[in-house]
């Protein structure tokens, strides 16, 4: 785990450099054109080496840094794990089961990224919240999505 | 004059027809109840409720659109007061004074002055707006596409000035944005750009799903990370809403310089609001007779900041509605809502589309009024959520962040992107990166691709157009002069101790 500024810095240079090598390279299979004409390449090309560059300033500044500690703070990965988890499911199973149990299923797993566990408590938020968007997003506002599995 | 008078009578003519106040007032009421939640901002606010706007028309959208960021605001201030949590950068100020007043039981009396100096400062801004956007908008038709370059970078590195930590991240960010920007079909020849053969992202990568994954999923993930929750603060008991004679007199010279400071300085692209209640406390404490009260619950550190903040809120729609140019993140979400709407936002919408235009800007008025005649009888209701437990309110945000990004397009791919985006923004986050600049540079790369490449087809491919062109030099040299002064070390220090207080 990143432990100093330094491995910090060193960790934001490289990912800006290769997200700039990769909007670069990906660019030359668009078409460069020239700078009368650009094509679809050509400002993608331009960014993409600015990037880089950018990610290389990071790194070599980096390079010159004492190796002072980061303060210290909770990782965030395990509630990422649940929040990003939580949103994927929903999104994969919204069109199947409908809008009520995917909020259902919504609030359980995204709750696992809190400390807490209080499963009545988390039931009735649940079926509330169900209930309450079945009645805004579908009766209110008119959205199309199902509200109960297989009815699409 | 005359014109003046007239336009701003078609603007009344359509913002005050009952469903359009109707809007404005839901705007203000959802805006407050999700701005008043800690460690939301105005930001993540709008991001959140921007599809509650779909089903309107365009007109009505925007009002409501504009009322939730007002809302969005005064809850921030709310929110700052009672618990000493900022929800954004310019309501940091805030907290200084507005928390120590809590704390001697004169909550309401900060609320109160907060909501009518945001009050007097929008109705000049509103004037401001009024009298300013049509000159702009004709000074734009000189433009080509040579200087609208120009003037994008002119406000990408002004962005960039108000981005919290290294300069070099934070111009990495923008850069980064336009890139994301060019993603999807290139309008002049159909190419598809990094779409890796995903058919979803032709039309480019949604704005929504980035705009909810950076600030909204991003934020509940660090907020839950932090452990910090709401319930363990304590709320300050509101006490009385209305401020005596003594306060009045004190707070009065207060908002009138902090109007003048935030009208002016919203203008400028980058954020202005924020840079004017820091100087309008600065001032503040310079003049006050005994500064040591300051941080001690001197209301002039709460009236001054507050209407610098709005005004500065409501002036830097200027540059968004006469030119299409954002100035802050918040107003590229504006323009990304109104290019949902169908409107391209720049010169020609006053022109074509007058009624949205203004009534829009008569709207924002009747926004603030709402505020003050509504909200702060509300101020209770509000306090009562602000207590609400943290692990009860993010499982709710989600799943409205979820059927909002869902609803954009019926589509399961880009609520999949927001989870992705989400993703990125903790790393961004975890590696010292401010997202913010990013959203800017995303809402302009098509546009500043596209004049770019109509500016060189006219210069035949000679660079030099950009300077032999004396408007789009001056621009250009004003952006290089204000990256070099930041890059000088005495005001790179300051810029530092102002993010640091």
């Amino acid at each position: 785990m990143i432990q100093t500024v330094r491995g910090r810095e060193l960790a934001a240079g490289a990912l800006i450099l290769a997200m700039g090598a990769a909007f670069a390279w990906f660019s030359g299979g668009l078409g460069l054109g020239t700078a009368t004409r650009m094509g679809s390449g050509y400002v993608p090309r331009l960014l993409g080496i600015l990037l880089a560059g950018l990610g290389l300033i990071v790194i070599v500044r980096a390079w010159l840094m004492p190796a002072t500690p980061l303060e210290k703070t909770n990782p965030p990965w395990i509630p990422l794990l649940w929040i990003a988890g939580s949103i994927v499911g929903f999104a994969a199973l919204v069109e199947r089961i409908g809008l009520f149990l995917s909020v259902v299923l919504v609030v359980a797993v995204c709750r696992a990224g809190a400390p807490e566990r209080r499963w009545i408590e988390i039931l009735i938020l649940a079926a509330a919240l169900s209930g309450f968007c079945a009645l805004l997003f579908i009766k209110g506002l008119g959205l199309t999505m199902p509200l109960w599995p297989g009815e699409r | 004059m005359d014109a003046l008078i007239q336009n701003l009578g078609i603007g009344f003519a359509v913002a005050l027809t009952p469903w359009n106040l109707v809007f404005a007032l839901i705007g203000c009421l959802l805006g407050t109840l999700i701005g008043v939640l800690p460690g939301i901002g105005p930001l993540a606010t709008i991001a959140m409720l921007l599809p509650f706007t779909f089903k309107l028309d365009p007109t009505g959208a925007l009002i409501m659109l504009a009322g939730i960021y007002y809302g969005a605001q005064y809850g921030g201030s709310t929110t700052a007061i009672l618990v000493n949590l900022p929800g954004e950068a310019a309501s940091v100020v805030t907290t200084l004074d507005g928390y120590q007043m809590a704390r001697q039981g004169k909550a309401g009396t900060a609320l109160t002055v907060a909501a009518i100096g945001s009050f007097f400062a929008g109705c000049v801004g509103t004037v401001a707006i009024a009298l300013l956007a049509p000159p702009l908008v004709a000074f734009a038709q000189l433009f080509g596409p040579a200087e609208y370059f120009s003037l994008m970078v002119l406000g990408l590195t002004a962005a960039v000035v108000l981005a919290h930590g290294s300069l070099v991240k934070a111009v990495a960010m923008v850069v980064l944005g336009l890139l994301l920007g060019l993603i999807g079909t290139d309008v002049n020849n159909g190419v598809q750009r990094f779409t890796f053969g995903i058919h979803e992202l032709s039309d480019g990568l949604g704005f929504v799903p980035i705009a909810m994954g950076l600030f909204g999923v991003a934020e509940i993930v660090m907020n839950l990370a932090r452990r910090t929750d709401t319930s363990d603060k304590e709320t300050a008991p509101v006490g009385s809403l209305f401020p005596s004679r003594e306060d009045w007199k004190t707070a009065w010279g207060a908002i009138l310089r902090g109007t003048g400071f935030g009208g002016v300085l919203g203008v400028l692209p980058g954020g202005g609001a924020v840079l004017a209640s820091f100087a309008s406390y600065t001032l503040e404490k310079k003049i006050a007779k005994d500064p040591s009260r300051f941080g001690k619950g001197a209301i002039e550190g709460v009236a001054g900041p507050e209407a610098a903040n709005n005004a500065g809120a409501q002036t830097s729609f200027i540059p968004m509605l006469s030119l299409g140019i954002p100035s802050n993140a918040v107003m590229a979400l504006m323009i990304g809502a109104m290019t949902i709407h169908g409107i391209q936002p720049g010169p020609q919408v006053m022109g074509e589309r007058a009624e949205v235009f203004w009534g829009m800007i008569a709207s924002m008025w009747i926004g603030n009024l709402m505020l003050v005649i509504v909200n702060l009888p509300l101020v209770g209701v509000w306090v009562k959520l602000l207590q609400m437990p943290y692990r009860l309110l993010f499982p709710i945000i989600l799943v409205f962040c979820c059927i909002g990004t869902y609803s954009v397009n019926n589509s399961a791919v880009e609520v999949v992107l927001m989870a992705g985006f989400g993703v990125f923004g903790v790393v961004l986050l975890r590696l010292g990166f401010e997202p913010a600049p990013l959203l800017l540079g995303y809402v302009l790369g098509p546009l500043m691709e596209e004049n770019l490449r109509r500016a060189m087809l006219i210069g035949r491919g000679d660079p030099t157009v950009f300077v032999t062109r004396p408007l789009s030099a001056t621009l250009l040299f004003l952006a290089a002069a204000l990256f070099v002064a930041l890059a000088l070390p005495a005001l790179r220090k300051k810029r530092e101790e102002v993010f640091v207080e």
